[in-house]
């Protein structure tokens, strides 16, 4: 009865049905395409950091990434391989070796990174030989060969084929210097990345900087990346104690908390639209249930309870919501899916933001299920308590007292 | 007559008092907190272009042509009396500070890496910007002798330095000669410019002079200007004065602060144009129920020969003053939180490392100006006006005599 009584409400009160199934539906549409949006520019944002170079996780010595330098080299590189070889959730993984060398072209010098790095293992890794933009990549075979970032080029004022003299220091902090020829030049779209960074083949850096079988860390890919904080905790327990794997959530934390709070900036920017439907919806309830309050006194004055109200008021809003929800999460989601495979472009936002670490001119949303079905509900829910004061109102009224209102 | 609109139009609106309440309460709510995060968005904004104009650009910059574009030594502002004796004529000009910078290496005995080393005069810079307020650890002095410098946090932090590290700076000088220079650390300094918190090296003049084997050389003269409408005219006075330099303002210098300043200024107005068509339509429920039930009082005034007139200024009073009254409260409630975030500022130091990779302060100070109050109080009016149109049409249509006999509404 109480369903029949709420159904013959919504068609009646068109006007209120009409809005709060517009309002609803245009809430949970806006709302999962607006987190979609923002957790697909956010995952954009680090998969990008990640897989151009970082890496889904290290494996270094304790303290190497607070403090760096020589003193933290892992000194046994053969070993640790060893561990990772045998190790079945690793996909692949690479050593590299990173120190900081001052790169002179004809003209100037300029403070650079120099990796050394197995070129082939790179190749599914990271993205540096997919980002060639002019020469060749590096092979494994490559003696005094460069491949060196578009920025720190056009700082340098060097181009393929110019030769580049490197100045820094060996691990015995030995004078280490050496003269390159640029065979690649790559372009990843990380600005700070392309403008300081400069790799060359490990095993003859390793004769220059007397580091063979010496590495600063190994760059790690796994089978799933999508459980990183299991996997890596899972390799831990294998490494010897004064070894760490850390996964990009903390080689990353910076960059992490920066898309974490521009969430929750987000989340307090779109709560204030929440407040106004609720509002609305509060508004329109209120109104609706008291000019139907005489309507209400009466199934008072005929038996009905307080609680049989309260049940025939919450089976309205309940019927609105779920259709406003369910028709809005698939338009939503539809949308956040379409999206996913095909990304939103702002042509030039990755050269405008280039300094902020902004790589491509699309963006793609994120479709996940989980992230869907809680917007839905925050929206279910707002819907719900925006009743709750309309309904008690009125359940404070006797028959009498609502028979009689005005 | 208008009077009586108005008296009616009060106790209108009164009658129910709850359903009025509950438009004040939604119209004060999002007002204020829309008030709050324009202010704070604005302060974010704010806050990044005035470090970036006191750390570095100032109002103007004058480069070298060429520099900008390749950061070469042989592109320099050369000599220097030539400029400070322009600037003294100049009388908007406030303040000037003479920069010269290199890019090298810096170096620990444990590690190095790339860094810019810039040659500035602490005074000049003292009263360019108030640089010596940015300072976190240690003295804002070169040192006995000027034989120290001052580095930026970030790249203190990454060389784990603390005040009397030393360091090796390796850097080419003007002819071409790889040298190196070494010094301690006297003061590190976080201006919130990521560029020279993550990069920068501070020494004195007269070393870095010395050390690129320079004289009366700058590689960046910046300029305070004393009011911001003079700007532009002292921009054009010395790109007359020096047609060989590049004399660019901030916001040439850094489009990016004015694109975001751009995109945050879109963003209000924006949030304020969606949610006050939504509240209007919250204002429109409750105005509508509120014509709808007095249909016969309204048809009796009509009968009786009120002016059409006199009735529709009654219902536009009454939805004006839930907005006003919505508008004072949310005013009022906006007013004290901005004031709060203006003074004691929000702290998000627990999220220091993201907020300082994009430049913003760990504590955020919001904004707070008239004009965010007349663009709300705008806001509120049209959505008030908004939500009687429909109301208004409707009670247009009756028929007086007819709603009197209960044949028509």
């Amino acid at each position: 009865m109480l369903f029949s009584l709420a159904f013959r409400n919504i068609v009646k009160s068109k006007g209120r049905s009409i809005i709060t199934l517009l309002l609803s539906t245009f809430t949970t549409i806006f709302f999962i395409i607006y987190v979609a949006f923002t957790d697909g520019s956010h995952h954009q944002f680090i998969k990008s950091s990640v897989e151009i170079y970082t890496g889904y996780a290290h494996v270094n010595l304790n303290g190497y990434r607070d403090e760096g330098g020589y003193d933290n080299l892992i000194e046994d590189a053969g070993s640790i391989d060893q561990i990772l070889k045998n190790d079945s959730s690793i996909k692949t993984y690479s050593p590299r070796f990173e120190t900081y060398s001052l790169l002179s072209g004809d003209e100037k010098a300029v403070g650079s990174m120099i990796v050394g790095i197995i070129p082939s293992s790179e190749a599914s890794l990271s993205k540096l030989p997919s980002s060639l933009i002019k020469g060749e990549y590096l092979t494994d075979n490559d003696t005094n060969a460069i491949y060196i970032g578009s920025a720190l080029a056009k700082r340098l004022n060097v181009d393929i084929g110019s030769q580049v003299a490197m100045v820094g220091s060996s691990i015995d902090y030995s004078i280490a210097a050496d003269l390159f020829t640029i065979k690649g030049i790559f372009k990843t779209g990380l600005f700070e990345f392309d403008s300081q960074a400069a790799f060359v083949n490990k095993s003859y850096l390793d004769t220059i900087m007397l580091s063979d079988n010496i590495a600063s860390y190994f760059t790690l890919y796994f089978h799933d990346n999508e459980h990183i904080d299991d996997v890596t905790t899972a390799l831990q327990a294998s490494l010897p104690s004064e070894v760490e794997a850390v996964n990009w959530k903390i080689l990353l934390s910076a960059l992490v908390q920066a898309m974490l709070v521009d969430s929750i900036f987000n989340y307090i920017s779109i709560s204030i639209f929440f407040l106004v439907i609720f509002f609305v919806i509060m508004i329109f309830s209120y109104v609706n249930i008291y000019t139907r309050a005489r309507e209400i006194g009466l199934l008072r004055a005929l038996g009905l309870t307080s609680k049989d109200i309260f049940g025939m008021l919450f089976v309205e809003i309940l019927l609105l919501a779920t259709v406003s929800i369910v028709v809005g999460t698939i338009i939503g989601a539809s949308i956040a899916y379409y999206y996913e495979l095909h990304p939103i472009v702002i042509s030039g936002i990755a050269e405008t933001y280039k300094e902020y670490g902004v790589v491509s001119d699309e963006i793609p949303m994120n479709f996940d299920l989980f992230t869907i079905a809680w917007n839905a509900l925050t929206i279910f829910i707002l819907n719900l308590a925006a009743i709750i004061y309309p309904v008690t109102k009125i359940n404070k009224l006797t028959a009498m007292e609502a028979m009689r209102y005005v | 007559m208008y009077k009586i609109s108005q008296h009616l139009a009060w106790l209108s609106l009164w009658r129910r008092k709850t359903r009025s309440a509950m438009v004040v309460m939604m119209i004060a709510l999002c007002l204020s907190g829309l008030l709050g995060l324009q202010g704070l968005y604005d302060g974010m904004i704010s806050h990044m272009i005035n470090t970036t104009i006191r750390s570095d650009s100032g109002e103007i910059s004058l480069y070298a042509k060429e520099y900008r574009l390749n950061k070469s030594l042989d592109y320099r502002l050369s000599p220097l009396s030539k400029f400070e004796n322009a600037f003294s004529q100049i009388e908007a000009i406030d303040a000037y500070t003479v920069r010269l910078e290199q890019e090298g290496l810096i170096a620990t005995a444990h590690k190095s890496r790339g860094a810019t080393l810039k040659g500035i005069s602490l005074e000049k810079e003292q009263n360019f910007g108030q640089l010596d307020a940015f300072i976190t650890k240690g003295n804002y002095s070169f040192g006995k002798g000027n034989k120290n410098a001052l580095i930026g946090s970030a790249l203190a932090k990454k060389f784990n330095l603390s005040i009397g590290s030393r360091v090796i700076f390796t850097a080419q000088d003007v002819t071409g000669e790889i040298n190196s220079i070494s010094f301690r650390i006297s003061g590190i300094l976080k201006t919130g410019n990521p560029a020279l918190d993550e990069n920068s090296v501070f020494i004195s003049m007269e070393k870095i002079s010395k050390f690129l084997n320079l004289q009366q050389s700058a590689t960046q003269i910046a300029l305070r200007v004393k009011e911001t409408e003079n700007i532009k005219k002292v921009q054009d006075q010395l790109q007359i004065l020096f047609p060989d330099t590049d004399v660019l303002r901030w916001d040439e210098l850094y489009p990016l602060l004015i694109q975001m300043q751009e995109i945050m200024n879109i963003f209000n107005l924006a949030s304020y144009a969606i949610v006050f068509i939504v509240a209007a339509l919250g204002i429109f429920g409750v105005m509508l129920v509120s014509v709808l039930e007095r249909m016969r009082e309204f048809s009796i005034m009509l009968a009786i020969g009120t002016p059409y007139r006199i009735v529709r200024n009654q219902i536009i009073m009454e939805a004006s003053f839930l907005g006003i009254i919505g508008f004072l409260a949310g005013a009022l409630l906006g007013g004290v939180l901005l004031f709060y975030m203006s003074t004691a500022g929000i702290d998000m130091r627990s999220f220091e490392a993201g907020l300082e990779l994009y430049g913003y302060s760990a504590v955020m100070y919001a904004n707070m100006h008239l004009y965010y109050f007349f663009q709300a109080f705008f806001a509120v009016f049209f959505a008030t006006l908004l939500s009687v149109i429909w109301p208004l049409r409707k009670l247009k249509k009756i028929k007086p005599i007819q709603v009197i006999q209960g044949k028509m509404l």
